[in-house]
């Protein structure tokens, strides 16, 4: 899907009540540039006063979900008090989500700065219409526009569906410095969901109907499958799928995640009981480097489990290294 | 299909499942409680460790029938009407990251402050190293522990 910076607001403006800007990314390269730009996240403003801006990188712990909406937030001139984060969803309308490389903040910098920037003089230019004053004796503080001259001011809030109309900004001008949230240690946005369970992460996701996947997989980097027998976990509970994955994995589908993980076990139980004498999980299913402690590591803690009982690495330490001296 | 009645976060709960399924894939599959993560599914990292009869247990290696007929409580249910004491300390110190492994922290550190309510350094080692947490953020949970320590112990 192609989507225009225009028809993106056209079509934000029709569904929504409030000021909603999109933006884009800049092109990584010529190839790249013929392809359509689309928005690759962006920020809404309720006639409330909620003030949200879509994050379209992925979470890893480094902390773009706070650290991208400071820049565009930095500005707005918003009260940070007042963001809230959404994650992108999976659609072409936010373009490449790829997140890697620390690249986040150095390659949304300037467009997040600029979409907030926009947001702002589009504010602006909504209050100084309704004051009927030049724009010029306005300016934008903590998410409300201020006219300093008559001590009245108007929230971002109340101010979002006129500035919903004012036109795009091609060239909004960027602060210099005085930063108010960029540089400062902000509390993360999403803490909170992260200690209290609620937090989605992709494994939490959920579909109606979804199926779960298991994958046996070589121990080691390079080994690919060379045979494999799918009976048995063909046999079992929920399954509905044994094949490989290109490769160097065979893929187990059944309705459940036990039921998924039972079958991969039933794929490679036979040969696991071989591993202490054979190379790895089987010789004869994977084309394999020879033995590694990695693989000892991972039969020890197959074999050692007690149920419920918390294990410690430094027990599996000890075994490994008795197991290299022998 | 064997039915198994647990009690999890206070309320009766009923999972018709294998009985061989691990405790862990009944709360996040049967009962979408999420909240509990799946590590390595050994026993080893404490991503998904909950509490069974108070008792600090890894649900990715307990049986549901095992788990039956047993107060459960995991991260979802840790504070009873609002944020466990742990809990608000975690976000005053801002200790997650990428916050994979911290509900089984805070399971692990409200058992911790049940036997040890005022934990030295060494004692907050000892008993949470066998969480794991590949960000690193040992340092933020010690210092959380210490503040609910401070306040005088989590009840």
């Amino acid at each position: 899907m192609t989507l225009s910076r225009r028809a993106f607001l056209k079509t934000s403006a029709a569904v929504g009540t409030g000021l909603v800007i999109g933006f884009y990314l800049p092109s990584r390269g010529l190839a790249q540039e013929q392809a359509a730009f689309s928005p690759n996240a962006y920020l809404t403003i309720t006639p409330e006063g909620k003030i949200t801006i879509v994050v379209a990188r992925s979470e890893m712990g480094q902390g773009v979900r706070t650290s991208l909406p400071m820049i565009l937030a930095e500005e707005l001139e918003a009260d940070w008090k007042q963001i809230e984060l959404v994650q992108a969803g999976a659609s072409t309308l936010f373009g490449d989500q790829t997140t890697g490389g620390s690249a986040s903040v150095r390659s949304t910098w300037d467009p997040m700065r600029k979409a907030g920037a926009q947001a702002r003089e589009m504010l602006i230019s909504a209050a100084a219409q309704q004051w009927s004053v030049p724009r010029e004796s306005c300016k934008a503080d903590n998410s409300f526009v201020v006219h300093s001259a008559s001590g009245r001011k108007l929230s971002y809030g109340t101010l979002a569906v006129a500035a919903g109309k004012i036109p795009l900004p091609d060239n909004p001008p960027l602060k210099t410095g005085s930063y108010k949230i960029v540089g400062k240690s902000t509390p993360r946005l999403d803490t909170p969901s992260k200690v209290n369970g609620s937090a989605v992460y992709g494994i939490d996701f959920r579909v109606p109907g979804m199926k779960y996947a298991a994958l046996a997989r070589c121990e080691v980097i390079g080994g690919k499958v060379a045979d494999f027998d799918a009976t048995a976990a063909k046999q079992m509970p929920g399954v509905s799928f044994v094949d490989k994955i290109g490769d160097s994995a065979i893929a187990v589908v059944a309705d459940s995640t036990w039921n998924a993980i039972k079958a991969r076990r039933a794929l490679m139980s036979p040969r696991l009981k071989d591993a202490r004498s054979k190379p790895f999980t089987s010789c004869r299913s994977w084309h394999t480097p020879p033995w590694s402690q990695v693989t000892a590591l991972h039969i020890f803690a197959a074999q050692n489990v007690k149920s419920g009982r918390p294990r410690r690495f430094r027990k599996i330490a000890a075994t490994q290294s008795r197991r290299s001296s022998a | 299909m064997p039915s198994f009645a647990l009690r999890v976060n206070g309320t009766e709960k009923t999972a018709d499942v294998a009985a061989d399924t691990p405790l862990l894939w009944v709360l996040r599959d049967t009962l979408e409680l999420t909240g509990t993560k799946f590590g390595c599914g050994a026993g080893f990292c404490g991503a998904c460790s909950v509490h069974v009869n108070g008792a600090l247990t890894r649900s990715c290696t307990m049986p549901v029938s095992q788990a039956a007929g047993k107060n459960i409580t995991t991260i979802e249910g840790l504070g009873a009407n609002d944020l466990h004491p742990l809990q608000k300390a975690w976000i005053a110190e801002d200790v997650p990251q990428c916050g994979y492994c911290q509900s089984g922290q805070i399971m692990a550190a409200a058992v911790l402050l049940t036997k040890t309510p005022h934990p030295t350094d060494a004692e907050i080692t000892e008993f949470m190293s066998a969480n794991i947490c590949r960000c690193g953020t040992y340092d933020r949970i010690r210092k959380a522990i210490h503040r609910v320590a401070g306040l005088g112990g989590t009840k």
